[in-house]
């Protein structure tokens, strides 16, 4: 029998079209079954890729930038401005400036709070496209033309409870070789208000003028460079040589990936659990499908007797039915991949409405239980956004997207090989002799 | 005439346990090219299972069967199945239609098995079921067709392949005495016209005289009538 028959005889024998059959419900229970586990795994990987994408990029082009030169020892303003024109003239190098960088205690009008302090250029927040993508102004301007200017995260401002135009006294502590730390208190007016949309970013930062910046951060290591790279992603290693190359001596190169590997690191842990988890939920399926090819073949022993009679080898008969099984799985594979892509993609939409749905179910419970109490109507976060993104990003990898279908088809291949292997063993004798 | 099939010494015995049943004893028969010859007998006289060792779908216990050259009895899995997709053509008693296949579907089906191009196939199984005149009820499903049209479809799928050899095992023997005298007389003209041999197994003795040879099976011993 040609491949071509096999397909054939593997696709219909799923699909019972005879009058008043519409097939095997154990078919459509697997079909359902491979369809339903693929949802979850499909929407956690594409959220969780985009989650990771989302905070990482934050950090990196808000934090930490992609590639940091620091010099531990101490040095001065002069040397570091010569410095990041040495590095701007490097191959691969899209951008690069001064920072300083500190902590202090902010003071606000009802509040107070620790944050960490970076003085920057103004130039920062109008060359650097990264940058700029991941500040969105609250309240206010970007604007740190000024000596006294200050940009606040919406953490913070809330914290202090303050909104431009008001006084925020910072207070930083300066240490001396040998001596007590000295607190200089400084007032800075709040010109913006900010968001990262992560919370660990809008909950400690506060950006100052970088002159400013550097008159009060005067601790060894306070002073850096930031660098922009064409693609932050792929290997820095040829770009950190280069940037060694021009670098003085005590200045070292500190990529984002060493500053935030933990986090980094941690993230894809989760994620690989996640999946793993919901892997094992398609096996679960897999199985499922194996029971249905049982199922199928027994209903099919009569099928078998016939083709057999006709000529069909057992191995024919084997490959027929081992294609009803990856059949089975490729429908299903793909009936699944698409409404999870379908769900991802829709994730806030569908988590808005659930939100609201409940929220509105718990409202319309409360008035019949308490009918004579005043009802305020409820609102259920499912996911708080102080503790993750704002609006839930995703990002889909096709690579991975195949990967998965790949491996969902394969696994139903697989399961459903040994039941085609016993169709392919059934001996017709036995079967007419029943008749 | 050449002759087309040689049983000889043929026993099937089946064993449960410490009794031996024998089903088959001492079977010898030539069949000669393009003839009929009809096996009468009672049920459970061991019809069945010598259709089936013919057909390769059984191994007998002793003796041989040589069938266009190949000793049937001896032959491998792969050979019995090219035997059996080239040489033989089954009828049996209840229809076996793949039920959620067309008419048309299960006639050509054997040939497309047998690796014909679809269209050729499909060719092939419109012309059997013209000669059956099944061909207006070509896209039905087997439960949309009588019991009659069902072994009318059974006798077209037989020949599909071209077969020198048909094995009918009552094929009329779940068909009542109308729809069963219209059978056998296609599937006699069918199998003279298209110049086949036809072993035809049932327990209608007033079958006796319609083939070219007649013969009783009993007790598992077969006789000339």
């Amino acid at each position: 029998m040609s491949l071509k028959s096999s397909l054939f005889l593997g696709y219909r024998f799923l699909f019972d079209r005879s009058e008043g059959r519409r097939g095997l419900k154990q078919v459509k229970g697997a079909f359902i079954g491979i369809a339903l586990s693929l949802v979850p795994l499909v929407v956690v990987l594409v959220v969780a890729n985009g989650m990771i994408e989302g905070i990482t990029r934050r950090f990196v082009e808000v934090g930490t930038s992609h590639i940091q030169l620091k010099n531990y020892i101490g040095t001065d303003r002069n040397s570091v401005e010569s410095l990041v024109q040495d590095v701007s003239a490097v191959e691969g190098v899209t951008f690069a400036f001064p920072f300083s960088t500190g902590l202090a205690l902010a003071y606000g009008e009802n509040g107070r709070t620790g944050v960490t302090v970076k003085g920057i250029s103004q130039s920062v927040y109008e060359e650097d496209e990264g940058f700029r993508q991941y500040i969105e102004m609250k309240e206010g301007s970007f604007d740190l033309k000024e000596k006294d200017s200050l940009l606040l995260s919406v953490g913070v401002a809330q914290k202090l409870d303050v909104k431009p135009g008001d006084e925020v006294r910072l207070v930083i502590a300066r240490s001396f070789p040998g001596r007590r730390p000295v607190l200089r208190p400084v007032n800075f007016t709040v010109k913006g208000i900010f968001t990262t949309g992560y919370y660990e970013l809008d909950g400690l930062s506060a950006y100052i003028s970088y002159e400013q910046g550097a008159a009060l951060f005067r601790d060894p290591g306070s002073l850096s460079i930031g660098v922009k790279v064409e693609d932050p992603y792929s290997s820095l290693d040829d770009i950190t040589l280069k940037l060694e190359e021009v670098l003085k001596p005590n200045w070292h190169v500190v990529t984002w990936y060493d500053l935030e590997k933990p986090v980094y690191k941690s993230f894809q842990t989760t994620r690989m659990l996640l999946v793993f988890i919901m892997f094992l939920i398609v096996c679960v399926a897999a199985v499922n499908i194996s029971s249905t090819m049982v199922m199928l073949v027994l209903s099919r022993r009569q099928d078998i007797v016939i083709l057999k009679s006709a000529g069909a080898d057992p191995r024919d008969i084997s490959r027929s039915f081992f294609f009803s099984g990856f059949i089975l799985s490729a429908f299903g594979t793909c009936a699944g991949v698409a409404a999870g892509l379908v769900l991802a993609v829709n994730i806030n939409e569908v988590v808005a409405f659930i939100e609201k749905f409940l929220s509105n179910f718990v409202t319309f419970f409360a008035s019949i239980l308490f009918p004579f109490q005043e009802q305020k109507s409820v609102h259920i976060k499912l996911f708080d956004p102080s503790f993750y993104l704002e609006r839930i990003p995703v990002r889909i990898s096709f690579q991975e997207v195949f990967l998965i279908m790949f491996v969902s088809v394969a696994l139903g291949s697989l399961a459903s090989y040994i039941p085609a292997r016993r169709a392919g063993n059934i001996r017709p004798l036995e079967i007419l002799q029943k008749h | 005439m050449s002759e087309v099939l040689r049983i000889e010494g043929l026993w099937k015995v089946y064993s449960n346990g410490s009794e031996d049943l024998e089903v088959l004893k001492d079977i010898s028969l030539s069949v000669e090219e393009n003839s009929v010859v009809i096996i009468t007998g009672e049920s459970g006289s061991g019809k069945s299972t010598l259709l089936n060792l013919v057909g390769g779908l059984d191994s007998p216990t002793k003796g041989e069967i040589i069938s266009h050259g190949n000793k049937v009895s001896s032959l491998g899995e792969d050979d019995l199945t090219t035997y059996r997709r080239n040489h033989v053509g089954f009828i049996f008693q209840f229809h076996f239609l793949l039920k959620d296949f067309t008419a048309l579907e299960n006639v050509m089906l054997p040939a497309y098995i047998a690796g014909v191009p679809k269209k050729e196939a499909q060719r092939r199984a419109l012309d059997l079921l013209e000669r059956v005149r099944l061909v207006q009820r070509k896209n039905h499903y087997p439960a949309e067709l009588s019991g009659g049209e069902r072994q009318k479809v059974a006798v077209a799928r037989s020949l599909i392949n071209d077969p020198p050899l048909i094995l009918a095992d009552e094929p009329t023997g779940n068909l009542d005495e109308v729809n069963a005298g219209i059978v056998k007389e296609l599937l006699f003209s069918l199998v003279r016209s298209y110049k086949k041999t036809l072993l035809f197994v049932s327990h209608d003795i007033s079958l006796k005289g319609v083939g070219d040879r007649h013969l009783v099976l009993e007790h598992g011993v077969l006789r000339e009538s």
